[in-house]
C-alpha cells in the first residue's frame, strides 16, 4: 500500500488562476508556471512486486504463513524445509490438514530470534506465533481438543533426539565432504558473494562446533578437534536403535501407539527426512545408521516412507 | 594391565563432584573386581581427552571419555573379571528404555545441577567453589573452577535463570548506573533513594524464583521419579545414582531448593538411590574410600603433564582472543597424541612450521617497529648541529681587526 502511494502520479501543480489584483509574494512567475506545467512528461506504471511477494500478499490475507529456512522456489511449492526444527513444525501443520503458505526467511526476521514462526492470516491478526505455540494454534484451528501433554515415557524418549541432533550437526556443518550441501542449504539463499559466503560458512561451522561441544559437556570454545567423532556416531546409533525398538512395539506404526502421527513423529521426521534425502551417501554415516537401526529390518526407513506418503508431495 | 579411570575428586560426601564420574565409578564398582582397575583423582587438564571421566585402557591403548562411551568401551573390551548381569540386556525394550532414561538424565538433569551448584552465586561461593579448591592440587584452583563454571552455566542457559548469578546482576546494575551518570542524568545519591526495603528486595534470588525453579525440577523429576530403575540395565541404574545423588546434596549448601524438592516430593527415588549407593560403595557414610584409589602421578602412562604446565594452559585459556586459538590448537594436539598412541597414523604435524612462521613474523615486526621509531618524525625539517670552526672572524671586532692585520701580513 505504501508502494502504491509512492508511485502514484504526483498531483498536478495547482491551476488556480493567479489573482492579478493582489500578486502574492509566493506566487510563481508566469513563465516558470508555464514551464512547470509540462511536467511530469510521462508517468510510468508502478513496478510489479516480486513473484514471491505477490503470491504471499494475495493469499496471506486468508492463509497463515510459516516462515522457514528454504529456497524461494521450494517455499513457493511448499517443499520441505532444510532445517530440522522448521521441518518439524511444517510437518505437524501439514499433518493437521491446515492449509498454509511457506516463505523463506532467516533468523533475523523472527521476533523470537529463531525460525520457524507462524504469521496468522492478515485479516485475523498480525501477531506472530512462535514455534512453541503452534500445537495450541492447530488445536484452535481444527477445533480438536489439545493433544494431551506428552507422557513421561515420551519425554524420556524425546531426549534421544539430542544425540541424533549432535551427529546431524557434526555431519552437515563439520564434515568437509558435506560443505557443498551446507553451501546450498544456508549460504546460497543468503548471499552470492564468495567472500561473504566463506565468512558465513566459517561462522556457521564454529557455531555448530560450539553447540556440539556444549551438548557433550565440554567448553564450547574448545574447537572441533575436541569432538570425538566415533563416539558421537556410536551414541547416535544407540539412540536410533532405541527408537527403532520403540517403533516395533507400537501396533499402529506410529510412535507410542498413536492412531495418527503426532509431535514426536514430526520431530524425528525433521532429522530423518533430511538425512535420508540428502545425506544418505557413501561418505555419510548417518544414512547407514538409520537403515541399520532395529536389526537391519529398515524399521525407521519404513516409517519414514509411510509418513512421507501421508504428507503427500514431499 | 589394569584399566585406569580418571575422575573428579570426592566432595559432598560423594565419591566425586561430577555426576558422570559418580556413575562411572559406580559402574566399575558394580561390575569389575578391585584388582582390575584404578581410580585416579584428576582434572580435565591432565587427561588427553580434556574431559572427565576418562578411561585409559592400556591393553587396547585407548582413551575414551564420557559416561556412555566408557560403558561402551568396558562392554566391548571387558577386563578379565568384568561381569554385568544385565549385559547383554534381557530384552530390546529394557535396552531401549535404559538408553532413553540415561540420555534423559544427561540432557535434562545436568542443567538442573548446573543451576543448583554452579549458576547460583550463593551455592557456588559457599560450597562448590571450596569443594573444588579442596580436590585440586594447589595452583590449579586459580584457573580450572572458573572455566568449569562457564561451561556448566552454558548448559543451563536455555532455562533462563541467569538471575541466580547475583554477581552478574549487580555488575549489570552498576554498569547501567554508570552509563546513566555518563549520559548526564541527574543521579540522586544511593543513600537518599533507598527507602524501606520491600519484600522482594529482601528475598534471595532463589526464593523469588522458587516456584519456577520447582517447576523446572519437577519437569525432570516427574519423569525419572516413576521409573522402576531396578528393572533397567546396570548402566542406567548407575546413571541415576550419579545424577540424583548430586541433586540431593544439602550439607553446607545455603540455598537447598533442589534437594528440598527431590527429598520432599520423590521419596521413592531418593530411597532407591540411597539403597543402591550403599549396595555399590559399601555401608558407611564414606564407603567409597575403600575402592582402589591411586595417587595421581604414580600411575604409568605417557601423557603426564606437570602442574606448572597445567597451570600454564589454564592461564593461556583465559587470555582474550589468543585463548580461543590456543584452546583449539591444544585440543588438536592432544587428539593427535591419543590417535598416535592408539597406532593410527597421522599426517605430519604442521606445528613446528606454524611456530617458525609466527617467530619469523614476530621478529620482522619487531625489527620494523624499531626501524620506524628511529626515523625522524614525518614532515619535520632535519636540523643538523655542527661544531663551528673557530676562525678569527668569530671573535667580534677584535677578530676583524686581527684578521685584517693577518691578511696584510
Amino acid at each position: 500500500m505504501t508502494m502504491a502511494s509512492a508511485t502514484a502520479p504526483p498531483p498536478k501543480p495547482s491551476s488556480r488562476p493567479p489573482n492579478p489584483s493582489a500578486p502574492s509574494l509566493w506566487a510563481i512567475p508566469g513563465p516558470l508556471q508555464k514551464l512547470f506545467n509540462h511536467f511530469p512528461l510521462v508517468t510510468l506504471d508502478p513496478n510489479a512486486l516480486p513473484v514471491r511477494s505477490q503470491v504471499l500478499t494475495s493469499a496471506s490475507d486468508t492463509l497463515p504463513t510459516l516462515y522457514v529456512f528454504s529456497s524461494d522456489a521450494d517455499a513457493l511449492n511448499g517443499k520441505p524445509s532444510i532445517n530440522p526444527a522448521c521441518l518439524k513444525w511444517q510437518t505437524l501443520l501439514r499433518l493437521s490438514k491446515i492449509p498454509f503458505l511457506t516463505s523463506p526467511s532467516s533468523n533475523h526476521a523472527s521476533p523470537t530470534g529463531s525460525l520457524p514462526f507462524l504469521l496468522p492470516p492478515r485479516t485475523i491478526s498480525s501477531h506472530p506465533i512462535p514455534s512453541g505455540s503452534i500445537p495450541a494454534y492447530i488445536s484452535r484451528q481444527t477445533s480438536t481438543t489439545k493433544p494431551s501433554l506428552p507422557s513421561l515415557r515420551e519425554e524420556a524418549y524425546l531426549s534421544l533426539l539430542t544425540p541424533i541432533r549432535l551427529a546431524f550437526l557434526y555431519t552437515l556443518y563439520l564434515t568437509p565432504s558435506y560443505s557443498p550441501l551446507l553451501k546450498k542449504f544456508y549460504i546460497d539463499p543468503s548471499t552470492s558473494s564468495s567472500v561473504l559466503g566463506t565468512v558465513l560458512q566459517s561462522q556457521l561451522s564454529s557455531a555448530a562446533s560450539g553447540a556440539v561441544l556444549q551438548g557433550l559437556g565440554l567448553h564450547n570454545k574448545t574447537g572441533p578437534a575436541g569432538i570425538e567423532q566415533e563416539e558421537l556416531y556410536a551414541e547416535a546409533a544407540e539412540a536410533l536403535e532405541a527408537l527403532a525398538t520403540l517403533l516395533k512395539e507400537s501396533a499402529t506404526g506410529w510412535f507410542f501407539g498413536r492412531e495418527k502421527p503426532g509431535e514426536f513423529d514430526a520431530g524425528l521426521f525433521g532429522y530423518l527426512h533430511l538425512v535420508m534425502e540428502y545425506m544418505d551417501t557413501p561418505e555419510g554415516r548417518l544414512g547407514k545408521l538409520v537403515r541399520e537401526a532395529g536389526g537391519g529390518e529398515g524399521v525407521l526407513v519404513g516409517w519414514w516412507g509411510g509418513l512421507r506418503g501421508r504428507l503427500g508431495g514431499y | 594391565m589394569v584399566i585406569q579411570l580418571y575422575v573428579w575428586g570426592p566432595a559432598f560426601g560423594l565419591p566425586s563432584i561430577d555426576a558422570e564420574c559418580i556413575a562411572a565409578i559406580a559402574y566399575l564398582a558394580q561390575t569389575t573386581s578391585k584388582a582390575d582397575y584404578q581410580l585416579i583423582q584428576s582434572s580435565p587438564s591432565a587427561v588427553p581427552t580434556n574431559h572427565l571421566p576418562a578411561l585409559h585402557d592400556p591393553s587396547t591403548r585407548t582413551w575414551v571419555s564420557g559416561y556412555t562411551s566408557i560403558l561402551r568401551q568396558l562392554q566391548s573390551h571387558p577386563p578379565p573379571s568384568f561381569h554385568d548381569a544385565t549385559f547383554p540386556p534381557p530384552t530390546p525394550t529394557i535396552q531401549a528404555d535404559s538408553k532413553a532414561y540415561t540420555t534423559f538424565l544427561s540432557t535434562n538433569a545436568t542443567p538442573l545441577i548446573a543451576l543448583y551448584l554452579y549458576v547460583s552465586s550463593a551455592n557456588w561461593a559457599a560450597s562448590t567453589r571450596p569443594a573444588y579448591s579442596k580436590i585440586l592440587p594447589m595452583p590449579l584452583p586459580w584457573t580450572e573452577p572458573a572455566q568449569l563454571r562457564q561451561a556448566m552455566s552454558a548448559r543451563a542457559e536455555h532455562l533462563g535463570m541467569s538471575s541466580l548469578d547475583t554477581d552478574v546482576e549487580t555488575e549489570k546494575e552498576e554498569q547501567e548506573a554508570a552509563a546513566a551518570r555518563r549520559a548526564g542524568w541527574i543521579s540522586i545519591p544511593a543513600s537518599l533513594t533507598r527507602g524501606p526495603k520491600n519484600v522482594g528486595e529482601v528475598m534471595a534470588p532463589e526464593e523469588k524464583r522458587r516456584i519456577r525453579l520447582e517447576g523446572l525440577a519437577r519437569d525432570v523429576l516427574d519423569v525419572i521419579g516413576e521409573v522402576e530403575w531396578a528393572k533397567l540395565t546396570m548402566g542406567a541404574r548407575c546413571a541415576v545414582l550419579g545424577w540424583v545423588s548430586l541433586m540431593i546434596v544439602d550439607e553446607g549448601v545455603p540455598r537447598r531448593w533442589l534437594a528440598e524438592v527431590t527429598r520432599g516430593k520423590y521419596p521413592g527415588l531418593v530411597e532407591f538411590v540411597e539403597d543402591f549407593g550403599r549396595e555399590t560403595f559399601g555401608v558407611g557414610p564414606r564407603g567409597w574410600e575403600r575402592l582402589p584409589w591411586v595417587e595421581e602421578g604414580t600411575e604409568v602412562q605417557g601423557f603426564n603433564l606437570s602442574l606448572s604446565q597445567r597451570l600454564g594452559h589454564g592461564v593461556m585459556y583465559e587470555v582474550p582472543w589468543i585463548g580461543e586459538v590456543w584452546r583449539r590448537w591444544w585440543a588438536g594436539r592432544r587428539r593427535r597424541e591419543v590417535l598416535e598412541y592408539k597406532g593410527i597414523k597421522q599426517a605430519p604435524s604442521l606445528d613446528s612450521l606454524v611456530f617458525a612462521g609466527l617467530g619469523i613474523s614476530a621478529l620482522t615486526m619487531g625489527a620494523a617497529i624499531w626501524y620506524w621509531r628511529t626515523l625522524p618524525r614525518f614532515g619535520a625539517s632535519i636540523q643538523r648541529w655542527e661544531r663551528p670552526i673557530l676562525t678569527m672572524g668569530g671573535l667580534g671586532a677584535a677578530g676583524a681587526f686581527l684578521s685584517s692585520v693577518f691578511d696584510e701580513l
